[in-house]
């Protein structure tokens, strides 16, 4: 008996997947030429995977901040929060976030992962009730595990469904906490965050939103989809990530709850790790400053998710949710969505396959995500590409491709 | 996922997704059940 023998099927699954061609999963970026393009397999493809939804990763601004940290307090902290991990730009990037998101308090964290695992297993315990949507990210359903809290999942995006559950548990003397994202990370939906508000003040739960698709890409000014949709004095918790819309790698917590800054020596992942290094804070700091500064580029994603959106559409793919940054195609399985995955490929197009079991529905997925970056000619030129997917996967099923729209052709 | 969602409906129950991990056979599932439904 050997200690992998537990992954002995997900193994002989992955093999099936590189017989196909590259390796979806360890996909290189040979040189990387910009937010938008980058070499892979030796040809110029167009990067239409990567969540970096304003570009941020190239911008100036933020590359002559983290240039100019690694300068001045060297490549890391090689420290703990609670030990010598704490600098003056940790506090100044701490103070930025709680002000952006008009917060009490924030808290910063290495990785957006170790955020939700930080927040989660800190807020609850064994004696609380987390009830988590169904869809939830992995690290939602790890920092929930790591908590020790009764965990139960309600239907994806079903206010109904929460109301019930806790109508259940009402007088049980114990907290819950409701966690729920504003945009989620597969399909693109969002959550309904005013239906999730009223259900959390009916029955005094505390709630939870992850923004970590949504910041920077919902809300006048960037802070997600709570303050799109008007109920962020409800959301006592907001998580967030560096690694999208921030363009680095980090992730944060913030709150107005008056007891917040106690996990900053109660929450393990938080004590227990080297802090972010100067470089990721000092770029994060020159982000927060240029979403502030230049909404336009909010403006662009959209602009370009819609011409995405409304390209894939016209091409015949089945969409999994509305409009968003994110645009998920539904493949009808799981040889069809590799085959699919592999030509875009070859057509110098990079989108993300996403395989059972991480997928909503046990669904097989081509998920694209555009960015502010991307030139209206890039995404035109994607639809020109997908449409010539379309025609092979007709030819595959033997039916007729739909018919592509003369702006494409 | 979506059968222990199935289950909590019929019998207006919740199902902590503590407990599933210790569910390997249909007897298991509905002992849980049983469980659940006289608040133990």
């Amino acid at each position: 008996m050997d200690i992998f023998d537990k992954y002995n099927l997900p193994a002989a699954r992955h093999e099936k997947v590189l017989k196909v061609g590259t390796d979806p999963f360890n996909v290189r970026m040979e040189e990387l030429y910009s937010a938008t393009e980058a070499r892979v397999n030796g040809q110029r493809t167009i990067l239409v995977g990567t969540n970096n939804y304003l570009g941020l990763t190239y911008d100036p601004a933020c590359i002559e901040a983290a240039v100019e940290a690694i300068r001045r307090h060297g490549t890391g902290t090689t420290g703990s929060r609670i030990a010598n991990g704490t600098y003056a730009t940790h506090l100044a990037l701490e103070q930025a976030l709680a002000a952006f998101m008009n917060k009490r308090s924030a808290m910063v964290f290495p990785t957006g992962y170790q955020a939700n695992l930080g927040i989660l297993s800190g807020l609850a315990g064994s004696n609380d009730v987390i009830l988590l949507d169904a869809d939830s990210h992995a690290s939602i359903y790890d920092g929930c595990r790591l908590s020790g809290a009764t965990l139960v999942r309600f239907r994806h995006n079903d206010a109904g469904d929460l109301d019930k559950r806790l109508t259940r548990m009402a007088d049980d003397g114990r907290c819950k906490l409701i966690v729920v994202e504003g945009i989620y990370s597969m399909l693109g939906d969002r959550a309904p965050l005013r239906d999730f508000a009223e259900v959390k003040r009916k029955h005094g739960a505390f709630l939870l939103v992850d923004e970590a698709h949504s910041l920077g890409v919902l809300g006048d000014h960037g802070r997600g989809a709570a303050e799109e949709q008007g109920i962020e004095d409800d959301a006592d918790f907001i998580v967030g990530t560096f690694s999208k819309s921030l363009g680095a790698v980090g992730g944060f917590g913030a709150s107005s709850h008056p007891k917040f800054n106690v996990l900053r020596f109660c929450s393990r992942p938080y004590m227990f790790t080297a802090s972010a290094s100067p470089s990721n804070v000092a770029s994060v700091l020159a982000a927060l400053g240029e979403i502030e500064r230049r909404p336009e580029l909010r403006q662009r994603l959209w602009d370009n998710a819609k011409a995405l959106f409304d390209g894939v559409v016209a091409a015949g793919f089945t969409v999994c949710a509305p409009m968003s940054p994110v645009i998920a195609l539904k493949m009808p399985d799981e040889e069809t969505a590799i085959y699919a995955w592999n030509r875009l490929l070859e057509r110098g197009v990079y989108v993300n396959l996403a395989l059972p079991p991480g997928t909503p529905n046990q669904t097989c997925l081509l998920r694209a995500s555009v960015s502010a970056a991307h030139t209206p000619e890039q995404i035109a030129e994607v639809c020109r590409r997908f449409c010539a997917l379309a025609e092979d996967l007709a030819a595959l099923a033997g039916v007729q491709p739909a018919a592509v729209p003369a702006s494409l052709a | 996922m979506d059968l222990i969602m199935e289950v909590e409906d019929k019998f207006n129950i919740d199902i902590p997704i503590n407990l599933i991990s210790d569910v390997e056979r249909i007897e298991d599932l509905a002992k849980l059940v049983d469980d659940r439904m006289k608040g133990r």
